[in-house]
């Protein structure tokens, strides 16, 4: 960890970067942030390299377009949100790929399911079954820990759709995960 | 009041929370990702002001030298004044474009 960039906030990372093209700066805030934002790819895209891949041309663009930052989000989110363009845009060349020649090449898997302890195997077959709005909704609200109004600005969709896809994505998972139901209440 | 439990909601937050709570070492990946950074990323808000201005006075320099001198600029008001469309109202209108399109962009990059 550098001494001289540490102690600050992101915001003043981010300011130390617009005034002075400190690489310095930069390279804290990608330190800062490359653990959730792998993490949160990793579990997107389920391969490791593709992940790390996309996280490393987000931090590029966030370098490129850090003038274009707002602060209307937090850094994170902002990072979220063209991790998310870009992994949209790989995922549409892999599909362009796969038209193609019907061959996609294939990275690095994640771990195999059986690695995966009871709760969480149960939980990823459950999201197996989701569609592309309602799993990108869970990812974003759950595992990125964003507000509907975050995820709506990361998924670049309204709102409602973010909350609509996040009620049925819970109702077909409540179906696919019946065994863990229960009728219990609690009084408050 | 009865809040209900919901145990897809549960679910989901201990599994997040478990996978948020794994820190992924950084394993030379910051090194990576500055060794990609493109050397020049933006131009400097000095710059922006310069290129704007830089062009405003060639202009004028090209528009004075091919208008004998400056009397364009009296000529030039006092034909828009009078209403005639002579080269001198011409040239006084394009600098004046070109001025205030500069000005503009210097504001708004500043």
């Amino acid at each position: 960890m550098n001494r001289e960039t540490s102690g600050f906030t992101d915001n003043d990372l981010i300011g130390r970067v617009l005034l002075r093209d400190d690489r310095n700066a930069f390279a804290e805030l990608v330190r800062r942030h490359q653990s959730a934002l792998r993490a949160s790819l990793r579990k997107m895209t389920g391969h490791i390299e593709l992940a790390d891949d996309i996280a490393q041309e987000t931090f590029i663009l966030a370098w490129k377009n850090i003038g274009s930052f707002r602060h209307e989000a937090k850094f994170s989110t902002w990072l979220y949100r063209i991790a998310f363009n870009a992994w949209q845009s790989e995922a549409r060349k892999r599909h362009e790929l796969l038209s193609d020649d019907g061959v996609l090449p294939e990275p690095e898997s994640l771990a195999p399911e059986s690695e995966h302890t009871g709760v969480a195997r149960d939980v990823a077959r459950a999201m197996e079954g989701l569609s592309e709005g309602e799993r990108n909704a869970i990812l974003q609200c759950y595992y990125n820990d964003l507000s509907h109004e975050e995820a709506a600005y990361v998924l670049g969709i309204p709102l409602g759709t973010v909350k609509t896809n996040i009620l049925k994505a819970k109702e077909k998972m409540r179906a696919k995960l019946g065994a863990y139901s229960t009728d219990e209440g609690v009084a408050a | 009041m009865m809040i209900v439990h919901d145990p897809v909601d549960d679910l989901l937050k201990a599994d997040a929370a478990e996978h948020r709570h794994q820190y992924l070492e950084d394993g030379g990946f910051t090194l990576r990702v500055l060794d990609d950074l493109p050397r020049h990323a933006r131009v400097s808000s000095k710059q922006r002001i310069a290129i704007p201005l830089a062009f405003a006075t060639i202009a004028a320099l090209f528009v004075v030298c091919f208008t004998g001198g400056g009397n364009f600029f009296i000529d030039g008001m006092m034909d828009i004044a009078t209403t005639s469309a002579t080269p001198s109202s011409f040239a006084y209108v394009v600098l004046f474009v070109v001025f205030a399109v500069s000005s503009l962009v210097a504001a708004r990059d500043s």
